[in-house]
């Protein structure tokens, strides 16, 4: 499974769109972050989370420092959508800290960006293919 | 100087997430291998960011444009309720949640400008639809409060942060930066909702729940009688 949260319910459809053309797994989307992980708790420990660095009732590390508090669930390679000019003083250390892999900025991503964060750092990344039968790159 | 340099970064600000949306559903669209239905879909959700984004700075435009003397007429409540739920519909449905009307009095008129009061109880709409839980149920009410009518829109999420609450309680937020309500945004509705609200002799508020907030407009009633009554 795959997990997008974003407190925009279009910029989430689109990066599910652009990760559709590599994988046939279950990508979710919540802009609530509270229910967000509660579905992860409860159903399956994403392989990837997208996650919008500012999001509704909570910013992107109340979310991650929520998720860690549980147990096993530290590994989940993280992709933050940053819609902000900077990070504001978030060092390279933070963001190991809390394992963001790559951060995208919103307003400059594209599909092929997406989808190249998404084979990179994706857990199981040996089984995504290349390219797609429809020839996506 | 700083106050124009202020109101052009508020603007920009707010602006910019509908742009991205924007660019983000046009990259998305692949026209060789999307079918079509999935190709009118993001053309949908594309004009609905751009009105979205119009709309924004028509509101800016009118706020520059507002002087010393607004037209004031009698206007039923009623009916600019309606409008407003039937235009707000979509955005509801699109966020999952719904507003219903709950009308107390009976063909109340109000002292009002028509589509200052639209525009004040379009920006409470859109922050309820963004701000509320989801699949919540949120309430848009006329009702009378210490001789005013009152049109208010209730919701059921988390509760309005207080720095948010306290520049509302006081019917006058200074500068869209004071308060935001949702990522992305700088709280420029609520500030235009307020100077509109002013604009009027009307008042907006808001009330804070353990499940939720309530925003409202307090409007000055007509005592002329309606031809539909």
């Amino acid at each position: 499974m795959i997990f997008v949260v974003a407190n925009d319910f279009i910029l989430a459809k689109t990066i599910r769109k652009a990760c559709r053309k590599i994988t046939d797994e279950p990508i979710c989307i919540d802009n609530d972050p509270f229910t967000a992980i509660e579905t992860i708790l409860t159903f399956a420990r994403p392989n990837l989370i997208f996650l919008q660095s500012l999001l509704i009732g909570a910013n992107a590390f109340a979310f991650l420092n929520e998720l860690y508090s549980h147990e096993g669930f530290l590994s989940i390679p993280i992709v933050l959508l940053n819609d902000l000019k900077s990070l504001g003083g978030i060092t390279p250390s933070d963001l190991e800290d809390y394992n963001i892999k790559a951060i995208l900025q919103i307003d400059r991503m594209t599909p092929r960006s997406i989808r190249k964060v998404f084979r990179r750092y994706h857990l199981n990344n040996k089984k995504i293919p290349q390219r797609s039968a429809k020839g996506a790159s | 100087m700083e106050a124009e340099v202020n109101g052009i970064l508020v603007a920009a600000h707010d602006l910019r997430t509908p742009i991205s949306l924007m660019r983000q559903l046009a990259l998305s669209m692949d026209f060789e291998n999307d079918p079509k239905n999935e190709l009118e879909n993001a053309r949908k959700d594309l004009i609905h960011v751009s009105e979205r984004a119009l709309r924004q700075v028509d509101d800016l435009t009118k706020l520059a444009e507002l002087g010393d003397f607004c037209l004031l007429e009698p206007i039923s409540v009623h009916v600019a309720c309606d409008e407003i739920k039937n235009e707000l519909a979509p955005i509801f449905s699109f966020n999952h949640k719904e507003l219903v009307t709950d009308y107390s009095l009976r063909s109340p008129l109000a002292v009002a400008n028509r589509d200052l009061l639209h525009t004040v109880l379009y920006h409470f709409g859109l922050s309820v639809a963004h701000y509320s839980g989801e699949n919540s149920l949120s309430i848009l009410s006329i009702a009378t409060h210490a001789g005013k009518i009152r049109l208010a829109m209730r919701d059921f999420g988390p509760s309005l942060p207080l720095d948010v609450w306290q520049a509302l309680r006081s019917g006058w937020i200074r500068q869209p930066m004071e308060l935001s309500l949702r990522p992305g945004s700088s709280g420029l509705g609520l500030y235009i909702a307020s100077r509109y609200a002013s604009a009027m002799h009307a008042q907006i508020g808001a009330i804070r729940h353990r499940d939720g907030s309530t925003f409202y407009v307090d409007l000055v009633p007509s005592r002329q009688r309606s031809l539909f009554e």
